[in-house]
């Protein structure tokens, strides 16, 4: 193994109580771990560098959470952290003899780091399948406005619930609402799915780091959370047929004055049901993720799912513009 | 039957239910002698890197195999794009062998062509290996 010329030699690793949270890469045994220090909450990073016949030896580095969450999603090659996203200096060599007992430890300038011990700069993490299913992070890119703040979060989670209502809960039905242009139907309708959701997947923020890149944890069931980034990936990828479905829709409510009928009950509705169910059907369709027939049979009526359908695209339009003006990123993983 | 099974008599499930006999062509990862040391399980090999309980099974009884010559040099490659020394943890050339139904048991492959392999006590690969080469990327680029 190769020899640190000015290097300051120590007796051990500065830290101690680190607890695994995941090996993030392994082949036959763990090459890239991330450790929390149970005391100070700091993240470190283990990687892999070199061995010999008696020795592994790994480097240590201290770094943000939003930098694991950013390899592990492959949002950035692995040197934007090893070493770059280091917040010392400095990191740590550790020689480890049998079953990970540390022998030597080398500090060594972040500069001075042998090539040889770094990743290559095309170099991403492998997927990693499986994920804490009690937390989702949204990674924060650029500085948000106050405003931001707030509406992300609630956007997000907004989305969230109507589909933990349509996926999860499987709601046998939902209730009517005088749907009008105002939007306070939306409101109700999204705060009733909300309140469906039982304490233990209700969202919440768990944790935030509000820095570029930073990150917002929530507290939630984190198969539904992906299910809202998969929307927004539908909706990026497919976004002239999805905004020409909602688009259809708007534009045959308003022709034919849809907002303006009065009552649930009014003759004229007879007409119009069919093709609103059809739009309905298309449109939530269209985003892959749940069961467009079952989500119109939870409505009283094919006009207000068609409503709660272009409400809902509405929202995760919302997210991706989010998404586009470089404020955030959506991880499909989350640590 | 299973060749370490002392070493995960206490462990649940292991090998997992999904683990099968197979009949297949098989590469794994050695150095350019084989050897009884090429075919040992990461928990067997000096120095370890600590396993973490979940991975005692595969890390204490089983072997990391590949189902394609040209998957496992892939995988060679993209390691080593990431940790430049992986060569000198895996090995450095690729040794080809057959399994047979009474060797043990496989896990499904993944997509990336690894799975785990679980030796019965009177397996041995070693003199089995064939087309011994050192691991190539001219084929993948």
């Amino acid at each position: 193994m190769l020899t640190f010329s000015d290097a300051l030699k120590l007796s051990r690793l500065p830290f101690r109580n680190l607890n695994l949270v995941r090996h993030l890469e392994e082949y036959e045994g763990p090459l890239l771990s991330h450790y929390v220090q149970e005391d100070t909450k700091e993240h470190y990073l283990k990687y892999w560098c070199d061995c010999d016949s008696t020795h592994h030896r790994w480097m240590w580095l201290r770094v943000q959470e939003a930098s694991i969450l950013r390899i592990v999603n492959r949002f950035v090659p692995l040197t934007f952290v090893i070493p770059q996203g280091c917040r010392d200096n400095f990191v740590y060599f550790a020689d480890e003899t049998h079953c990970g007992k540390v022998e030597f430890v080398s500090l060594v300038d972040v500069t001075k780091i042998p090539d040889q011990y770094t990743p290559q700069e095309s170099a991403y993490l492998s997927h990693i399948v499986d994920v804490d299913e009690k937390t989702y992070a949204l990674v924060i890119e650029k500085g948000w406005s106050i405003s931001e703040l707030g509406t992300l979060p609630w956007t997000f989670s907004r989305a969230y619930s109507f589909l933990y209502g349509l996926n999860v809960l499987h709601v046998p039905s939902i209730p009517s609402f005088p749907w009008k242009r105002d939007g306070f139907s939306a409101m109700h309708v999204f705060n009733w799915f909300a309140d469906r959701i039982p304490a233990e997947h209700r969202s919440g923020i768990q944790s935030m780091q509000f820095a570029s890149p930073g990150f917002i944890r929530f507290s939630m069931h984190a198969g539904t959370a992906r299910e809202v980034v998969e929307c927004v990936s539908q909706l990026k990828k497919n976004n002239a047929t999805i905004a020409s479905i909602y688009s259809d829709l708007d534009s045959y409510i308003k022709a034919n004055k849809l907002n303006d009928i009065e009552t649930s009950d009014d003759p004229k509705w007879q007409q119009h049901e069919k093709t609103l169910a059809e739009y309905a059907v298309k449109l939530i369709d269209s985003f892959n993720v749940t069961e467009a027939t079952a989500f119109i049979a939870m409505c009283e009526r094919p006009f207000e799912a068609a409503k709660l359908a272009g409400s809902f695209y509405r929202r995760i339009r919302e997210l991706v513009k989010y998404e586009k003006d470089d404020l955030v990123r959506y991880p499909t993983v989350s640590e | 039957m299973f060749k370490y099974e002392e070493d995960v008599k206490d462990l649940e499930e292991c090998p997992p239910a999904s683990a099968r006999t197979v009949s297949m062509t098989a590469y794994r990862f050695v150095f350019q002698i084989v050897e009884e040391r090429s075919f040992l399980p990461v928990a067997r090999v000096s120095p370890s890197r600590p396993l973490k309980p979940q991975d005692c099974c595969a890390g204490k009884a089983a072997l990391s195999m590949f189902d394609c010559r040209k998957k496992a040099t892939k995988f060679h490659f993209e390691m080593t794009k990431k940790y430049k020394n992986f060569a000198k943890l895996s090995g450095t050339h690729l040794a080809e062998f057959t399994i047979k139904t009474d060797d043990g048991l496989a896990t499904p492959s993944r997509d990336d062509g690894h799975f785990s392999f679980f030796e019965y006590k009177q397996c041995d690969f070693c003199p089995r290996c064939v087309n011994v080469k050192e691991v190539s990327y001219v084929d993948i680029q």
